[in-house]
């Protein structure tokens, strides 16, 4: 799921690029904010520990396996913020070291997991952590899934990779099934780490620019959806409207909407901000 | 070479492969890439080698636009995905980490981050090395079940989050201050 370079079109990776370094800027911030000194460490090696883990293969039906991503995990065991810092370390080392997703696709990346996926994980728990815990962790890894899988698959198709309806189904049913499986096996470490420790793990924290955050993630997964389940139509249509159908349209209509997500970011960190200022 | 160049190089190189559609200018930046993994004695075939299942997930994307009907398009994907990723690793294997994360600090990446990096990258090996050994009592025990996964991945959560609390009075009682690259 980590977009390499040469997919996505200049428009898109440009946009996601400009709008991820405004939104990096606040989650360090906030980061250096929320943590005390002692968990200066701590980032970085439960960092290294999710790269680790996904060495532990999870049995799943049929002889296939799967293993941990970890988005959710981190959400819940260092809050939001620091987690998706973590999240953003993990995808720079990735791209740069093991070039496991692309290096002007960071932006996006960093935007679909880092940012969408640990906040997206991270409501549920936020909203109903307290009662139904086990529950709602669940439901926070499933979504944190289905976002960031939902929002690299609309780039893609943004960008211009076409996809047959058939292979884009095919690719949803794969793409819902490993966001249930994250699901249980992120319930599943949860419950082993509360009986080695049950004191571990900090209870849901009240902050509002968290909770705006995590509906902005949740607004842009229905736009994905809606992108992606219109799509090839949706797009050509929007285009059919226009008199010339040539590639600039094609890459003006991308921009378009790289724009649109740039605005919605910074739209939600100037929230945030104006939140921390009258705070 | 200063990182930094070698870092602005590099984004420069991605740009250009990322906005090109002719297949000469793919053959000439080809032709670019051989001369300079030849200037820093780098072998390309040991690098591609090396990243056989990256450039298999490269082949199966493209693969996916070429059955969605759209074969011209698909080559140009494999050609600008291929070239990129070669790029990045000539780029990884000319650059020590610790440079690269010297040249971030320059371009102003906020500390925070860095310093997870950085954590991230010093301890990646030791504790992947402790989930390998992990994998290795399982399978000599018929491996893993969905349970003793999960409890096996709470082991490794708890270990590292103690290995975390250990490292930082060990760095307290060397003098850190806050930041450490100089």
């Amino acid at each position: 799921m980590h977009i390499p370079d040469g997919f996505l079109s200049a428009p898109v990776w440009a946009a996601l690029d400009v709008a991820a370094v405004p939104a990096v800027g606040i989650l360090a911030r906030r980061t250096h904010a929320s943590i005390d000194d002692r968990r200066i460490p701590l980032l970085g090696v439960l960092g290294a520990f999710v790269f680790a883990a996904q060495m532990i293969n999870f049995p799943v039906a049929a002889g296939t396996s799967s293993h941990l991503v970890g988005g959710t995990l981190l959400a819940i065991a260092l809050g939001p913020s620091s987690a998706a810092i973590v999240m953003v370390a993990i995808i720079a080392i990735q791209a740069f070291v093991f070039q496991d997703g692309g290096i002007l696709a960071l932006g996006a990346n960093v935007f679909n997991m880092a940012i969408a996926g640990v906040f997206a994980g991270y409501l549920p728990y936020r909203l109903w952590g307290a009662k139904h815990r086990l529950l709602a962790i669940f439901a926070g890894a499933t979504l944190s899934i289905a976002l960031s899988a939902a929002l690299a698959l609309s780039e893609l198709l943004i960008s211009g990779v076409a996809i047959s309806r058939s292979l884009l189904l095919l690719s949803i049913a794969i793409f819902g099934a490993s966001a249930i499986i994250e699901g249980a096996i992120t319930a599943a470490v949860v419950r082993a780490i509360d009986r080695l420790r049950p004191d571990w793990i900090r209870a849901p924290r009240a902050s509002r620019s968290s909770t705006i955050f995590a509906f902005a993630a949740l607004a842009l997964l229905i736009v994905a959806i809606v992108i992606a389940s219109t799509h090839p139509d949706g797009i050509e249509n929007l285009l059919a409207v226009a008199p010339a159908q040539s590639s600039w349209m094609k890459k003006a209509a991308a921009g378009f909407f790289g724009i649109a997500l740039a605005f919605v970011v910074c739209f939600g960190t100037a929230k945030v901000l104006a939140r921390r200022r009258s705070a | 070479m200063d990182a930094r160049i070698k870092l602005v190089a590099l984004v420069v190189s991605l740009i250009a492969i990322s906005i090109t559609s002719s297949n000469l200018a793919f053959a000439v930046y080809s032709a670019m890439l051989v001369v300079l993994a030849a200037g820093t004695r780098i072998s390309l075939g040991k690098l591609l080698g090396k990243a056989w299942a990256m450039l298999a997930f490269l082949l199966a994307l493209a693969l996916v636009v070429f059955l969605s009907g759209e074969p011209a398009r698909a080559i140009i994907f494999l050609e600008r995905s291929t070239l990129s990723a070669i790029a990045a690793m000539l780029f990884i294997a000319a650059t020590p980490v610790n440079d690269l994360i010297r040249a971030l600090d320059w371009f102003r990446v906020p500390n925070p981050l860095l310093l997870t990096i950085q954590f991230l990258y010093r301890y990646l090996f030791v504790i992947s090395n402790q989930a390998r050994q992990m994998r290795f009592a399982a399978a000599s025990r018929g491996g893993f079940r969905f349970r003793s996964a999960a409890g096996a991945i709470a082991v490794l959560f708890m270990r590292s989050w103690q290995r975390a609390d250990g490292i930082y009075s060990a760095m307290l009682a060397r003098g850190f201050t806050g930041k450490f690259l100089q």
